[in-house]
């Protein structure tokens, strides 16, 4: 930022730039946004310390233990459904990139459809295992691993709902200012939920039958 | 503010999308994905280690995502988010970390021996 603003045409001095640009609406929005992730990625920290303490087997409590209960190729499917769920969305990105509507819908839509078949088997395996009697309740172990689930389930449908909306706006406002941040936020949210899979996928579903 | 609608589309971050690289970020982080469950599956190693295999291919699919993906380098326009994403690493990395250390030692130490296993 200059700190010598241009003269008043009578010669007086002016403290304010009269031409400058604005800030960059967008960058800060993002910028606030990923500041906002990364906080969001410590609220799974503590999620993932807490699970790393109570997959102990004494926290078992006698009921399942991890190498149960991990079904690591059905999570496998799951993890690419998840980076496929990402790609589309990145796609629609590129089409963003050429301003191309129908593109960014696509990209939108079939990420939104990939990741609710994620949810539809988060959501069977998880009533599966209910079934069996390992509820959330039946030990610490499995309240730990639940909750690290659910979470992130939490976050891959709040994501759907959030593209959802987008698509309305897409199709209502085209590419205003206000619907190009909202979808780099979206972006980056989605990308995030693809890298916290990989935690949950290595250090929660491999480690577990290791 | 300053930019109008029409400059929406040629914002620099907008402007980062490359099909080139969310393909490569796909492949490469399947590939890890999938090289992460052979070695766990087909047990290739010993418990300690197949963590330590499975923990560097995690680390390398991260380091994918973050460059190919979320488009994290040293740009004017995304060096803020890159500075501070390696400033939160060591916190992420060191509240899980040490609260298992610490809770390793405290089982090794409290705990009864039948209780350990």
């Amino acid at each position: 930022m200059s700190t010598q603003a241009t003269p008043a045409p009578d010669g007086t001095a002016r403290l304010w730039h009269p031409h400058h640009a604005g800030h960059d609406v967008i960058a800060t929005r993002t910028f606030g946004f990923w500041l906002y992730m990364l906080s969001d990625a410590m609220l799974f920290a503590g999620l993932f310390a807490t699970y790393l303490v109570l997959d102990h087997a004494v926290n078992a409590a006698g009921g399942p233990t991890p190498h149960e209960i991990m079904h690591v190729r059905a999570a496998f499917v799951q993890t690419l459904l998840v980076f496929s769920s990402v790609a589309a969305y990145g796609f629609g990105m590129v089409a963003l990139k050429n301003g191309r509507k129908v593109g960014v819908l696509l990209g939108l839509g079939i990420a939104a459809v990939l990741g609710l078949v994620f949810l539809g088997l988060d959501v069977r395996g998880l009533t599966a295992l209910a079934a069996e009697g390992a509820t959330a309740e039946r030990s610490g172990f499995l309240s730990a691993f639940y909750t690290l689930v659910v979470t992130h389930g939490l976050h891959m449908a709040f994501g759907i709902l959030w593209m959802m909306v987008m698509m309305v706006q897409v199709v209502r406002e085209g590419f205003t200012t206000n619907v190009v941040y909202r979808l780099l936020n979206l972006k980056v949210f989605w990308y995030f939920q693809a890298l916290v899979w990989v935690c949950v996928y290595c250090f929660v579903y491999l480690r577990g039958v290791m | 503010m300053g930019h109008g609608n029409e400059n929406a589309l040629q914002h620099p971050e907008v402007q980062l999308a490359r099909s080139g690289h969310i393909v490569f970020g796909y492949a490469a982080s399947l590939a890890l994905m999938a090289l992460s469950l052979m070695v766990v599956v087909h047990h290739l190693a010993g418990p300690a280690t197949m963590l330590e295999i499975v923990s560097g291919l995690a680390f390398a699919a991260i380091v994918v995502q973050a460059y190919f993906w979320l488009r994290l380098d040293f740009s004017r326009t995304q060096a803020w988010s890159t500075v501070a994403f390696l400033l939160f690493i060591p916190l992420f990395v060191l509240t899980i970390g040490l609260t298992a250390w610490m809770f390793a030692g405290l089982y090794a130490r409290t705990m009864l021996p039948g209780m350990m296993h």
